[in-house]
């Protein structure tokens, strides 16, 4: 069986990042190894600890750089996080000092909002209506 | 504005339907979540999206990218995998998810998750069982002690 059980984002500072997405997202630290100048750091949902993780994966390669800032630059957003109540949770985030490039927005059948993750890119978050 | 912001409006003015269509669409969908247990037929869906059942069937699937049978049967299979994995039985399952037959339910069990609804269950209690929990304890992150178990009940 062939599984998704990953899911990577590149982070300029990964100490940093850690500090951004659990303490200001209240996601949950689940691994964390030590490999020299960086480490194998992985993060999930409080409410689905066994679920797909996230990793914040270390700036290692400069080309990657590039790519990171053209999609910053143009508001795309990197990857996307469902939550129940985005209007909620928007004006939770906005309170705790996240700069969003684009408020609540009615897609479709989703309503989005786009956020600055503070590492290098924009974060997508979604509620299905 | 940026560059995204500018495509998903395009994209949204010309791909999908007006925002007082998508909530109709939306009551469907919500319908089914509420009901997806009870014997569901699309006319009575859509009636409750105050649409006929082929213009809801046509939005449904433009809004959410499946039909909403797909989507129903999406939903049953997820709730099956959590009563399985609940300590339900196989049969028992399959009637509460509003399937009328055993061997159609582990059909298309089989064709949605890969392994029929009896080796799911089998394989869940034995990752349980290595882990030294019961399996429907299996996804909670902070047990206690006491939540321990030395074996199987059942084994």
């Amino acid at each position: 069986m062939i599984k998704i059980k990953l899911l990577s984002i590149l982070v300029d500072d990964q100490d940093k990042a850690l500090k951004f997405y659990t303490e200001v997202l209240g996601f949950v630290k689940k691994t964390e190894v030590p490999m020299g100048e960086h480490k194998w750091l992985t993060v999930v949902s409080r409410e689905d600890q066994n679920g797909v993780e996230l990793v914040l994966e270390p700036m290692g390669f400069a080309p990657a750089k590039v790519y990171q800032k053209a999609l910053f630059d143009a508001g795309i957003p990197l990857t996307a996080f469902e939550v129940d109540d985005i209007d909620k949770e928007y004006q939770r985030l906005l309170q705790s000092g996240v700069a969003f490039s684009m408020g609540p927005t009615p897609m479709g059948a989703v309503k989005l909002a786009v956020f600055n993750d503070t590492c290098g890119n924009n974060i997508q978050l979604f509620q299905m209506i | 504005m940026t560059y995204y912001i500018q495509r998903m409006l395009e994209i949204r003015h010309e791909y999908f339907p007006n925002q007082q269509v998508v909530e109709q669409v939306s009551k469907g969908r919500k319908f089914i979540d509420e009901n997806c247990c009870e014997p569901l037929d699309l006319l009575t869906i859509s009636r409750y999206s105050f649409l006929s059942k082929f213009h809801f069937t046509r939005l449904f699937k433009k809004c959410y990218g499946r039909t909403p049978h797909q989507y129903l049967t999406d939903k049953r299979m997820e709730l099956a995998k959590q009563l399985l994995l609940s300590n339900y039985n196989v049969m028992d399952v399959c009637y509460l998810i509003g399937f009328d037959s055993p061997n159609s339910f582990s059909a298309l069990f089989k064709k949605y998750v890969g392994v029929s609804p009896r080796d799911f269950r089998k394989k869940q209690f034995s990752i349980g069982l290595k882990n030294g929990y019961p399996p429907n304890l299996l996804f909670k992150n902070h047990l206690n002690d006491k939540d321990k178990i030395v074996k199987h009940p059942g084994g």
